[in-house]
């Protein structure tokens, strides 16, 4: 079920009055947590339901097993290690099986040998590169003694399937939300109202800014041999507001939808694209994985807290996965190679660990070095998002070297989209103007906005807009991941 | 819900009385389902088609000859799904005829929905109508159930103001007379025109014709006319006959064939390959109407 179908339009009220009115209690909140979201999931295919079940089973019966072999810990390593494997196999059956297969056939076709028979239909699970990290989150925290294990299965069902942020993140750690399903909830009118405007804000950056970016992008990516470098460029700016509009905007609704039951998920973007160096915008970007890397890759690794080149070795280890886990395709690893050696550009000059606050932080307007940061910083993400983007390492490579070769001949994008790049433009403008809140529609209370009237009038403008001007409908990117 | 209800309620109010309003507009075909809708079509003869119906045969000329009345319910831009729509609903709220004048040719048979939609918008709150015809439309679930979003979401603001504001007459008891200039620049760029066939539209033809006959309603067939260049560059005419004579011969049908008359190679006489202009559809249609009295179709003129 999509956030932007007429389906969820009567499916999140209907929970929603099912968990305040009649399903009082924790448990049985928990309970309707769990049922909904199975019902939320299996709307795609309810087949898959066995798998988001196996992995929450697995993780949970980890969980009891490790409290089980207090005091042993080699037994209690051996059943994190099993879980790991467990979930990672499942993930990798599913999700990287045929890519494995189609790369170990082209290499072993140089010898006359083929394996093409071998490849295998999977439908990738929606959202199981998410639902497998969030679990191993848990059984990794219950290991490394972060928390107890559960005992509550149906609380830690509804932990792993919690439908706001089951198929697109935010990846929750056990540490914060689990807590949350532990405890009692209340209705809290301001943040159920404050949840709203959230959603009504990442429905807006879905529909209106990422899904007409959409247009644009799918209509002339595949003719990108014929367009000029400037055009080329401008694609890739389409497309850069496109994946941030999309995913953060899936971000802003779940995070929104989950406030309207009493949850707290973890933010995922934090205005990425005002960042002044790739490093800061690595710690504003999809926040939740790349702290999960960190936590869970990067620092058993030996994190920072080694000579440089070791701590490179590791930034290029987790980023080579982290471009995996976005998909199958040479295309992500690539991605994330780019950015591991930006990364360790940036490490190397000792400027990674700069620019903790946001830009003009307690000023009006960022000061032309920022700026100059800013643009360079967004300029080389656009050329990492058209490596993200393109369907192949060929096509990567020639439209960028097209780019910078050939920027004046060749078709130009037509003049009617460009009214798009101007939403586009808008979006990052009240996103500036609101990048010290949690979301660009909080409001001050203060003047004007104490006026219910006018915060309405404001939710019922964006709502004309979104009815008049969405796009044509588009899946969320990241649910291919 | 403070928020919403309230604002549903005044736009299902709205949407109750623009769509009444809206229903004797003359744009976008919405004119064609006004008198269907409301019982207001009194005929012994109806004439059943796509767009070579409903600009090819004029009722006037059909009454005047036959004595009796006559009502076009041919649908511009509508494949036999939809047509068999609208006769449903066509006998849910209007007399039963005594004879269909059903117009055939190379694109009847095709299955298709989509195409001007927005002639259904006044009728969203028709449950007839939601069963027949918006159940199969490709409208999206926000057009069908939001009120007020599927004009907001189609028109602009002056298209939502000239729908009240357009109710001149643009249709002769559903007939629609074309006075443009002939142009086969279109057609001349097609290498080939085939006679299409689906297997659903065909079964809904055969459903459609084993009704017409158990309410002993009398049928007939008619191919009206096309312009000549057409015979050329159809690759498969013979399937196309035999496929209508099959369905004839099933049924005890009769086929009119105006294909070969003297104006179809006239192009004064019609304004693309496929369409007759007005001056065309009157000679047609005293023609056909003829030839219907001759038959003796109609129990009142035999």
């Amino acid at each position: 079920m999509l956030f932007n179908s007429f389906q969820f339009a009567i499916f999140l009220p209907t929970v929603f009055l099912l968990y305040w009115l009649v399903f009082r209690g924790r448990r049985w909140q928990n309970l309707l947590i769990v049922i909904a979201s199975y019902v939320f999931y299996g709307w795609w295919i309810w087949r898959m339901l066995f798998l988001i079940a196996l992995t929450s089973f697995c993780s949970y019966v980890a969980g009891l097993l490790i409290e089980h072999y207090e005091g042993q810990r080699r037994r209690q390593q051996l059943v994190s290690a099993a879980n790991i494997v467990v979930n990672l196999f499942i993930l990798g059956v599913f999700k990287y099986y045929n890519f494995f297969v189609e790369n170990l056939d082209a290499l072993l076709g140089s010898m006359g040998w083929h394996l093409d028979w071998v490849t295998m239909n999977f439908i990738l699970p929606v959202g199981i590169s998410f639902y497998t990290f969030q679990a191993l989150s848990y059984s990794i925290d219950v290991y490394q003694k972060k928390l107890p294990a559960t005992h509550d299965i149906i609380e830690f069902f509804a932990y792993i399937s919690f439908f706001p942020q089951l198929v697109a993140g935010p990846i929750e750690r056990a540490t914060n939300l689990l807590p949350q399903f532990h405890r009692s909830r209340t209705f809290d009118y301001a943040k159920a109202v404050d949840g709203l405007r959230q959603m009504l804000w990442g429905f807006f950056k879905k529909l209106i800014i990422a899904d007409n970016c959409a247009t644009v992008v799918n209509e002339y990516w595949g003719q990108y041999s014929e367009l000029s470098g400037w055009s080329l460029f401008l694609l890739g700016v389409f497309f850069a507001i496109q994946i941030y509009s999309d995913f953060s905007g899936y971000s802003d609704i779940a995070i929104g939808c989950a406030r309207l039951f009493g949850f707290n998920l973890m933010r995922n973007f934090n205005s990425p694209y005002f960042s002044r160096s790739i490093p800061e915008f690595w710690r504003r970007w999809h926040i939740s994985l790349t702290t999960w890397f960190r936590d869970y890759v990067y620092f058993p690794l030996g994190g920072s807290r080694c000579d440089k080149w070791k701590i490179i070795r590791n930034v290029y280890i987790v980023w080579a996965i982290s471009g995996l886990w976005h998909g199958a395709n040479w295309t992500f690893v690539c991605w994330g190679l780019f950015h591991a050696t930006l990364l360790a550009i940036y490490n190397l000059l000792g400027i990674n660990t700069k620019y903790k606050n946001i830009v003009a932080y307690g000023k009006w307007l960022p000061n032309i070095k920022e700026v100059l940061q800013m643009s360079l910083t967004f300029f080389l993400a656009v050329i990492g998002w058209i490596i993200f983007r393109a369907d192949n390492m060929t096509q990567a490579v020639d439209y960028l070297a097209k780019m910078f070769t050939d920027p004046l001949n060749g078709r130009m994008l037509p003049e009617e989209y460009h009214g798009y790049m101007i939403w586009g433009l808008a979006l990052l403008l009240i996103e500036f103007v609101q990048r010290d809140k949690e979301h660009a529609l909080q409001f001050p209370n203060i003047g004007l906005y104490k006026c219910r009237f006018v915060r309405w009038g404001i939710y019922y403008a964006i709502l004309l807009v979104i009815a008049k001007f969405a796009g044509e409908p588009q899946s969320f990117i990241y649910f291919q991941f | 819900m403070l928020f919403v209800l309230p604002s549903m309620g005044i736009l299902a109010i709205v949407d109750y009385f623009y769509s009444q309003a809206a229903a004797k507009s003359n744009v976008d075909e919405i004119e064609a389902w006004y008198d269907l809708m409301h019982g207001q079509i009194d005929a012994d003869v109806i004439v059943m088609g796509n767009s070579r119906a409903c600009f090819h045969v004029n009722p006037l000329i059909l009454d005047s000859i036959l004595g009796t009345s006559t009502y076009n319910l041919g649908m511009d831009g509508s494949w036999f799904n939809r047509q068999i729509n609208k006769y449903h609903l066509f006998r849910k709220y209007n007399r039963k005829p005594q004879l269909i004048v059903q117009t055939i040719d190379h694109l009847s048979l095709k299955y298709a929905f989509g195409y001007m939609m927005e002639q259904f918008f006044p009728y969203f709150g028709n449950m007839q109508m939601r069963k027949e015809i918006l159940s199969q439309e490709p409208f999206t679930p926000w057009e069908k159930y939001v009120p007020m979003y599927r004009y907001y979401r189609r028109y602009n603001f002056e298209k939502i103001y000239n729908l009240l504001d357009s109710t001149s007459h643009t249709l002769t008891k559903g007939y629609k007379g074309v006075e443009k200039p002939w142009n086969g620049a279109e057609f001349r760029k097609l290498k080939s025109v085939r006679f299409e066939v689906n297997d659903t539209a065909m079964t809904i033809f055969d459903n459609y014709l084993a009704n017409v006959k158990a309410d002993s309603i009398k049928m007939v067939f008619v191919y009206t006319p096309h312009y000549i260049e057409l015979n050329d560059k159809m690759e498969n005419l013979e399937e196309m006959h035999a496929t209508y004579k099959s369905f004839a011969d099933k049924y005890n049908i009769p086929i009119l064939d105006y294909r070969g008359m003297a104006i179809c190679s006239d192009t004064t006489l019609f304004y693309n390959v496929m369409h007759l202009n007005k001056k065309g559809a009157e000679i047609f249609s005293d023609s056909l109407a003829q030839d219907l009295k001759r038959l003796g179709f109609l129990c009142n003129n035999q």
